[in-house]
């Protein structure tokens, strides 16, 4: 007798637990899926990511922080795990911005930045905010770059193929071209500056297409204020105040 | 028997032990700090103790409406992934939103915008950059919002706005600095009607000009000034 209510009392004990086991299981997914709530975490990285499981924004420290993508490509770039941040991604998986921020120690003294920044679409940064400093070579302020309509991985594809030629003439002329074309801006160029500049000057400067400064209003770290019109060769042509001749 | 009544026996203590082991793990989930290396998620809200929000950080599937004290209502056009900031009062406050695309006739779209907005009312500063199809812009505005609160209209249908509009003052961009769809490069500064008084200007062609204009859009001077 008492064996057998003993034997009854574990089995309907083991039929509760394991129904309690698999209620708990089952509800922690549950939740894992749908919603949880935590005071504080610490994470080296956070995805959001789309249904799909695609990274729409990431939130990163600097170890973690992913590399440029676009049209599914990485690009390893310089600088790109100095500081941690945040990096945007539109509809089609591409970068499309981001914000990263840093600060450390060098071989001769310090280097420090901070940068908010969109893209254009498939190229590089279009708009931003943007602190740089070496060592007290300082510029902060806010920028609009011109950039082209040529995919950003094209671009570079074609980069790698002239840097990767065997030296020699043809190499050197495939070197001259790009410099020229970089200097008419037709890789990307500066269109519109408002901040502090390494000069120490408060400045407005206005450029081209091609990226040359043609109006500048500013005011010198003395105080000196004054209005530059410049031609495309960066030659004054029309300065206010006027200076008596 | 006696074997059967071992198996029970075991099998008992073992999901007894269990579930101890996942009720205290989950208790300490809650109470602790929690450290992940990575999280894949498509939506966090940043929240204070009593639950206002202040920050939802989201892909485009579970971005929020317009969000009022707490209370959501939808948005006429919003579909983005991105980050809202909410004031002390839950009420949305700013944002920062980004995407773009290629749609079926190879036509490009794309955007970045980072705005702050006045209490209860829309956008007062703003970062953009848009691209539709050819045309091109990347500024910084500055805007004069106008006094109603903003839910006067956000509780209205959607078709009735340009009506409610027609009777309520809009919003006045003051400042533009930045590129133009024209392709120039401005720095505009404009009166509380949103009329251009001082244009700082790289043309289209590359000439640098400043022009001062009255209300009417007519230049009243310019430097240089023409036959210099």
């Amino acid at each position: 007798m008492r064996l057998i209510s003993n034997q009854k009392f574990l089995a309907i004990y083991s039929g509760v637990l394991t129904i309690a086991f698999a209620a708990t299981i089952l509800t922690g997914f549950g939740e894992n899926e749908r919603k949880a709530s935590f005071d504080q975490i610490d994470v080296q990285r956070i995805n959001i990511v789309g249904p799909d499981g695609k990274n729409q924004l990431v939130i990163s420290n600097r170890q973690e922080i992913p590399e440029a993508i676009i049209d599914g490509k990485t690009f390893p770039s310089h600088g790109r795990h100095d500081g941690a941040g945040m990096i945007f991604y539109n509809n089609e998986g591409d970068e499309d911005g981001g914000m990263g921020f840093s600060g450390r120690k060098s071989a001769n003294g310090y280097e420090a930045s901070g940068d908010f920044m969109f893209d254009q679409y498939k190229q590089d940064q279009t708009i931003g905010i943007e602190y740089d400093d070496s060592n007290g070579k300082r510029r902060a302020g806010f920028h609009v770059w011109d950039r082209p309509d040529m995919d950003l991985a094209l671009m570079v594809e074609h980069f790698n193929s002239v840097k990767n030629m065997p030296a020699g003439p043809q190499k050197d002329a495939a070197m001259k071209q790009l410099q020229d074309q970089a200097k008419n801006g037709e890789f990307g160029a500066t269109r519109f500056f408002a901040g502090k500049t390494p000069d120490k000057d408060a400045a407005v400067v206005l450029c081209d297409a091609k990226g040359h400064p043609r109006l500048r209003l500013s005011v010198s770290a003395s105080g000196q204020a004054k209005i530059d019109f410049l031609d495309e060769t960066g030659k004054v042509t029309y300065s206010l105040p006027q200076t008596s001749r | 028997m006696e074997k059967e009544l071992w198996l029970w026996k075991t099998y008992a203590m073992v999901t007894t032990l269990l579930l101890v082991v996942l009720v205290a793990s989950a208790f300490a989930l809650e109470t602790q700090r929690t450290k992940f290396s990575e999280i894949d998620v498509q939506r966090i809200n940043i929240v204070e103790p009593d639950g206002t929000l202040r920050m939802v950080i989201s892909d485009k599937s579970k971005f929020p409406g317009i969000i009022v004290k707490g209370k959501e209502l939808p948005h006429p056009d919003r579909s983005t992934a991105g980050m809202l900031f909410f004031n002390d009062e839950g009420t949305e406050n700013g944002g920062l939103i980004f995407g773009g695309m290629k749609d079926r006739n190879g036509t490009v779209s794309s955007y970045g915008h980072l705005s702050f907005d006045g209490y209860e009312q829309d956008q007062v500063f703003t970062i953009d950059a848009e691209e539709n199809g050819n045309s091109k812009r990347s500024g910084l505005s500055v805007v004069d919002d106008p006094d109603w609160p903003i839910t006067d209209l956000l509780t209205i249908p959607h078709s009735e706005w340009q009506n409610f509009m027609k009777t309520h003052a809009p919003p006045r961009q003051r400042i533009y600095l930045g590129r133009t769809a024209d392709d120039s490069a401005s720095l505009t500064l404009k009166d509380k009607d949103g009329h251009s008084c001082i244009i700082i200007k790289v043309n289209t062609d590359g000439s640098p000009v400043i022009q001062f204009l009255d209300a009417a859009g007519k230049v009243i001077s310019q430097l240089p000034r023409l036959n210099q």
